[in-house]
């Protein structure tokens, strides 16, 4: 009995740290290999723990690319969509939720079933939007497609729909039309799922390759992701400044992550919640 | 302060009618309850008069104004509602001077008020705390405070204290109305308990399905109900209802369906024969050598008062005594009811039957 209750906690962790594993170790091997000698990384068999650290990666990296271009680039689209779809979304999200109008419904569902279409599917008709708007090669022609995701729109209307009519109903009476509801109650009240939205659609735009690399082809406007791929010739690919970069842009996604992360789990085990 | 006038409202939600014509008037100062079971239409049609809810036909006015088309924060009025709908990302002090300030009311003044409201109502302490930090009573009465600092016209109330224990609802009971005292503000208050209605009410309205059912005094309505709803609804324990008809002859008796005769003083004009209930409360029942004859049930004292249920002839019936009586389950105990105390109404209408 003793025994097997004392074993119990041990297993249970085994199976997480097991679990947690296969998403760490990835990473644990990009950090790793971005500080060991290039013969290392070039070498067979997996060198795990390094013979040396060397930052000469990086520095090789930030003297060959314009590294610090493409992070202001990547920066300037994430901090477009996140800041156009809170905007956008708050307004869209409202209006799903609580105001009455005629197919609404049928909006909201169509919005839905475009919820389980993949992102990239839209490449080619976004394609000539796009390019019929002249966008092509701005930050905009990332960031406004980014801006329009439905599951951005499916998480905080899910949040408003939850929010108590009468905390509105007494706004009303207190004074407040619709957009006063919306600055004074909504937003406020919200705030949680303002902060695991921003950091969806931040990481997400972070992250974004492919988009990015049919929209931004001239090299001035190229984003982190895609500069990177620069590194990949059709005869050698340079896994050593690969790794380096990668290492580099991941670090701020997570850094905001770190920062947040209670707003966004709280955000997301709430959405669906009454409260 | 304002009265208010409720002429021929109507709701329909889509096709179907939930508000049949209601007709009320208010007087300026006036303590109204509007009751009844749930979903008889109370919340719908003080949203009506609150505007958060659209009048389908009739009209509204308040103080001679008709406000139909106005909207709620034109109408000079403040709600309290059943779960105190507080900001939940605002400080008490916040949450009542917040129509204040949406109304750009100077700074001093804002104060002045919200700190007037504060007394009244003891939230002095609690200013700066926020709402998830409050009990249920404390809520209540930041609920109240917010509609106190708008110094509305009209107060509406909603069922407020059904989320509260018993003990702390018949306190802010009691609060409520030496507020309403104080103010004289026109009040008008939704609730289904009957006996909060009676307590606090000058005057009540009884809605049932969409429908008024009678308007009154509490103790008016208590001592002649206009029809057989509300002679169920108001009073407790119920009034005890019997089904029957009526016997001429020298001296007029009510022949119960359940087989035993009762007693009656006279009988309406032209009622032999015809359905009829026959209704007296629990406490206007006597114990009398020449009774009918009930077989005790149970027996509950409460120390003011004796609850016995009674079974007479197939019929269970309650009586409440004032003395304490000695009676014990299964004895036969004869009972008369107080002849003045006797209401008739028309078995198919339902109506009263003036006797
Ligand atoms: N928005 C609505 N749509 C359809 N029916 C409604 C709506 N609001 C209330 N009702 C119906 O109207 C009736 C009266 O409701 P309500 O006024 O809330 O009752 P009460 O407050 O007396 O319990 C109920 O039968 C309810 O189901
Ligand atoms: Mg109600």
């Amino acid at each position: 009995m003793r025994r097997s209750s004392a074993l119990k906690p041990i297993v249970k962790y085994v199976l997480y740290y097991g679990l947690a594993l296969i998403w760490v170790v990835p990473i644990i091997w990009m950090a790793v290999t971005s500080v060991k000698p290039t013969p290392e990384v070039m070498s067979f068999t997996p060198h795990w723990i390094p013979s040396s650290l060397t930052l000469e990666h990086f520095w090789a990296l930030l003297e060959r690319r314009p590294f610090f271009l493409w992070l202001a680039n990547s920066f300037q689209i994430a901090l477009l969509a996140t800041v156009i779809t809170i905007v956008v979304t708050t307004f869209a999200a409202y209006s799903l939720a609580r105001l009455k109008w005629r197919g609404r419904n049928a909006i909201f569902a169509m919005f839905l079933t475009a919820m389980f279409i993949p992102w990239e599917i839209n490449s080619i008709p976004l394609f000539f939007i796009v390019k019929d708007m002249g966008l092509l090669n701005t930050f905009m022609s990332v960031a406004l497609p980014l801006s329009a995701l439905p599951v951005s729109l499916f998480l905080l209307r899910q949040f408003f729909i939850n929010i108590p009519t009468d905390l509105e109903d007494a706004a009303k009476i207190d004074g407040c039309g619709h957009l006063r509801i919306l600055w004074h109650i909504i937003i406020p009240v919200s705030l949680p799922a303002y902060g695991a939205l921003a950091i969806f659609i931040f990481i997400f735009a972070w992250n974004e390759f492919f988009w990015s690399l049919v929209a931004l082809q001239r090299s001035g406007v190229r984003t982190l992701p895609i500069g990177l791929k620069t590194l990949v010739a059709a005869s050698d690919i340079q896994y050593d400044l690969m790794m380096a970069g990668s290492f580099m842009a991941t670090l701020p996604a997570l850094i905001i992550f770190l920062l947040l992360r209670r707003h966004v789990i709280a955000g997301i085990s709430m959405a669906g919640v009454r409260r | 302060m304002a009265s208010v006038s409720i002429k021929n409202i109507r709701k329909a939600y889509g096709s179907v009618e939930m508000i049949h014509g209601i007709n009320v008037e208010i007087v300026d100062g006036e303590f109204v309850t509007l009751v009844g079971p749930s979903g008889c239409g109370k919340s719908t049609l003080l949203r009506m008069i609150a505007g958060l809810e659209e009048i389908t036909s009739g009209e509204i006015r308040i103080e001679n104004r008709v406000v139909n088309d106005v909207p709620p924060k034109e109408r000079d009025i403040a709600m309290v509602f059943q779960n105190y709908a507080l900001y939940p990302h605002m400080t008490v002090a916040d949450n009542m001077a917040f129509s204040l300030k949406l109304k750009r009311a100077p700074r001093a003044e804002i104060e002045t008020m919200v700190d007037r409201a504060a007394d009244i109502l003891g939230l002095r302490a609690l200013l700066d705390r926020y709402p998830r930090q409050l009990s249920g009573g404390q809520r209540q009465r930041v609920a109240m405070g917010r509609a106190i600092v708008r110094d509305p016209r009209v107060f509406l109330f909603d069922e407020p204290l059904s989320n509260l224990d018993a003990k702390l609802r018949v306190a802010m009971r009691a609060e409520i109305k030496s507020l309403h005292q104080r103010l004289k503000t026109t009040t008008i208050y939704v609730t289904h308990d009957q006996v909060e209605a009676m307590t606090m009410a000058d005057k009540i309205v009884v809605l049932h399905g969409g429908h008024v059912e009678q308007i009154g005094a509490p103790l008016e309505l208590y001592d002649r109900p206009a029809n057989l709803f509300v002679a169920g609804f108001i009073g407790s324990p119920a009034m005890n209802v019997l089904t029957g008809k009526i016997e001429g002859g020298a001296k007029p008796a009510f022949k119960a369906d359940n087989g035993v005769v009762m007693p009656l003083m006279t009988a309406p004009t032209a009622s032999e024969g015809k359905p009829m209930a026959y209704g007296f409360r629990p406490e206007h029942l006597r114990i009398a050598q020449d009774g009918v004859p009930a077989e005790v049930v149970v027996v509950e004292p409460t120390g003011s008062e004796t609850q016995v249920m009674l079974r007479l002839g197939s019929s269970d019936i309650v009586a409440v005594f004032r003395d304490r009586i000695a009676v014990r389950p299964g004895e036969i105990i004869k009972i008369q009811p107080d002849l003045e105390a006797v209401h008739l109404f028309d078995g198919e209408s339902g109506q009263r039957l003036a006797a």
